[in-house]
């Protein structure tokens, strides 16, 4: 990266940030809407919280970035369908979010007004750590520099040199092919042109690239695979960060709390916790949008896209769905065709 | 509150590479059969687990780590545990009771999961309530605290009351250089130096020089110490404020970013409340304790379908009050160790740290309680 491309990135980040704030403004201002849901600094770390903005005053606070880390979709569960009409400041993912949900009648297309946002992918604080070796937790300010990402340990220090942004973005963002979202109501960042030619260059990995990690885990002997979930599931702690997050997992009553009937016991041991997992995985399958804040969220840091990947690897492979993670009116497997592949039958 | 006071018992200097006879002794002082609790890597994270002696962290472990991702209390609250079983074959019904919990020694937990066992302690050990597993285990279990030789950027000890330092578990080991001050804290911590001071590389040290260590140890400071003042929080001020913040706005600004996944109340050391669930698999069963979470939408559903925590408002304020607020005024403690792990685990930054800081000043600003306040409120 050059040094006048990374200075454009930087200003260009600062104008849309700009940008952002005017136009939640304008919208919280005329009463269009009455909540913008973007990001904000948090209170104490690096890493941009959820805002919730109600009065044109408050959106001076909202920031963009690729320190922006929760996708903001799955909050419209709660706050869309009072009456009013409710923003989001939406990266590609987030807005794959939102058709998730208006697709599955979980939110009313009516009840929301997607800012849509160019986006350079989302900085995976554990990679940050290790590759720039800081603590869990530490807040740092980064910014972009001729070399790759320049990093500022505290306040009034020099920002000095870190790794470049690709080793550290979420394995999702890698693949990512709609960081210039789709299916937004507006996009900002339009006259932006260092920001829209990075959102629209080829993704660093391809998907075949990430999917031929969890091809290989699929390879292994059954005892292997076995024994690699089972470690994984061990660390799990059974909270329900994965399922609360996630843009697809919408159902008003889930199977997972239900006590009549009963589908899962309580009980933390490995038969509960593979139960938990398939019935997450496979409540999603083709619907995951791909945006990986399942396994941002989890406090295990459980590789928990493997699963959403294979179920999209075979849904891509089986039906012939060439993007398994952009939303579709009527998906594959929520219909029925007479030439639908029957192997287990 | 007052500063922890430092342990006045023995004190032995250990190298630190001896860290094995020290746990050697602990088990020995623990009873027959005694088990040993220590970090281990799960996943991809550090939580606690029964180990062999052997497989245990070395002595660099605890300079290297600030603190382990889970908090040691499965040691005395495992996440799931039987309470009874039961067969029942034609009509001849048989409950059986598990087998008593090990002797077990907990090693290197740091003084902040230490302190969290005494504050469990008011409620399940010698409270109104007492839980008759958590007080086995407790009564059958030594812990060993490992003062912190530097902090994390997530800790915040000091913010309550407590330091890197602070005086818990039955023996502190202090780190000095490539040395360990290990020093007794109670009548069983007395026994572990006992059995220490028998042979092997422990060497006599005196209360003076473990004093002044523990000192400068204690001493520093966090940056949510620094930023974190609960000063007007009711320790020892019984009534100064909960049914005003009860009732401030400041709730309704910080639940929606709250995703209700519990993993706060998971990582917390101090967060205590269980589910109990039968579960039949034919004409046999089990009855089984599991961890719960105040942050899930039905764990106030009451038989009939009423729940009087519906929302995230009502769930976000009970989990922080309960920890600023309910239970100080109640035992006259925090129930918070400021270990940080909500403070690293909260996917969306929703923590004890941001929301005991905005607590504070919401109440700096509705100034002292007025009389009668104590009666109106929903609480």
């Amino acid at each position: 990266m050059s040094a006048t491309t990374a200075n454009n990135l930087q200003q260009e980040l600062a104008q849309l940030a700009e940008a952002v704030r005017a136009r939640a403004a304008e919208l919280l201002s005329s009463g269009e809407v009455s909540l913008v849901i973007g990001h904000e600094r948090p209170w104490i770390g690096s890493e941009a919280i959820p805002a919730f903005v109600k009065t044109p005053e408050r959106a001076a606070e909202l920031v963009v970035g690729p320190q922006c880390a929760a996708v903001l979709a799955g909050y419209l569960m709660d706050e869309a369908g009072h009456g009013t009409k409710v923003a989001v400041v939406a990266r590609g993912c987030d807005a794959l979010g939102v058709r998730r949900l208006i697709a599955d009648r979980r939110v009313a297309e009516e009840d929301v007004h997607v800012i849509g946002l160019p986006c350079l992918g989302r900085i995976d604080p554990v990679k940050l750590s290790a590759a720039a070796g800081l603590e869990s937790g530490a807040t740092v300010d980064l910014e972009f520099g001729s070399g790759g990402l320049r990093i500022r340990r505290a306040a009034g220090e020099e920002f000095a040199g870190g790794p470049q942004l690709s080793e550290v973005l979420a394995d999702s963002c890698l693949v990512c092919d709609v960081r210039k979202p789709e299916g937004c109501d507006e996009l900002l960042g339009e006259d932006l042109p260092g920001l829209m030619t990075a959102a629209t260059a080829p993704p660093v990995r391809t998907w075949e690239e990430w999917e031929a990690e969890v091809e290989e885990l699929a390879s292994r002997s059954p005892d292997d695979r076995y024994a690699f979930w089972a470690e994984q599931f061990t660390a799990c702690i059974r909270c329900f960060a994965c399922r609360n997050a996630c843009p697809a997992c919408s159902c008003r009553v889930c199977s997972l709390d239900s006590y009549q009937p009963k589908w899962l016991g309580h009980p933390t041991e490995l038969p509960e916790q593979f139960m938990f997992h398939f019935i997450r995985a496979t409540d999603v399958a083709g619907r995951c949008v791909a945006c990986g804040e399942c396994a941002r969220v989890c406090p295990a840091n459980l590789p928990l896209m493997y699963l959403n990947l294979k179920l999209m690897h075979d849904i891509r492979s089986l039906f012939g769905v060439d993007r398994p993670h952009v939303p579709q009116e009527i998906e594959p497997l929520g219909k029925f065709e007479s030439d639908d592949p029957e192997e287990f039958m | 509150m007052t500063a922890t006071p430092f342990p006045t018992g023995k004190v032995l200097r250990l190298p630190g590479s001896s860290l094995d006879q020290l746990v050697q002794a602990a088990l020995r002082a623990a009873g027959d059969g005694a088990v040993l609790y220590a970090p281990v890597r799960s996943g991809e994270t550090w939580t606690w687990d029964i180990v062999e002696p052997a497989a245990a962290p070395k002595a660099e472990w605890w300079t290297r780590t600030v603190n382990t991702d889970l908090s040691p209390k499965n040691a005395m609250m495992p996440q799931t545990e039987d309470i009874a079983t039961w067969r029942n074959r034609f009509r001849d019904l048989e409950i059986i009771e598990p087998p008593a919990p090990p002797h077990a020694v907990v090693l290197g937990l740091r003084p902040c999961d230490a302190a969290s066992f005494d504050i469990l302690d008011d409620i399940l050990y010698d409270g109104e309530f007492m839980d008759e597993t958590y007080r086995t285990r407790r009564l059958r279990t030594l812990l060993l605290t490992w003062a912190c030789a530097r902090t994390g950027p997530a800790c915040g000890c000091d913010a309550f009351d407590l330091s890197p330092a602070a005086t818990a578990g039955d023996v502190m080991i202090y780190p000095d250089g490539d040395d360990l001050l290990v020093a007794a804290v109670t009548d069983r911590g007395n026994v572990v130096l006992d059995h220490l001071a028998q042979g092997g590389d422990a060497r006599d040290a005196t209360v003076d020089e473990a004093q002044q260590l523990a000192g400068t140890l204690a001493a520093r400071t966090t940056e949510i110490g620094r930023r974190v003042k609960l000063d007007v929080l009711p320790i020892d001020r019984p009534g100064a404020g909960p049914p005003q913040a009860f009732d401030s706005p400041i709730w309704g600004d910080l639940a929606p970013r709250c995703l209700s996944c519990g993993t706060c109340t998971y990582v917390c050391p101090t967060c205590y409340c269980f589910a109990v669930n039968d579960e039949p698999r034919g004409s046999d069963g089990r009855r089984v304790r599991t961890w719960d979470s105040c942050q899930y939408k039905d764990f106030f559903t009451m038989a009939g379908g009423h729940n009087p925590r519906p929302s995230k408002v009502e769930r976000v304020r009970q989990r922080f009050m309960h920890k600023l607020t309910f239970h100080p005024e109640r035992y006259n403690r925090w129930l918070c160790v400021g270990c940080g792990r909500c403070v690293v685990a909260c996917p969306v930054g929703l923590h004890i740290a941001e929301v005991g800081a905005v607590l504070a000043e919401a109440m700096r600003q509705l100034g002292p309680a007025k009389e009668g306040d104590l009666d109106g409120s929903g609480r």
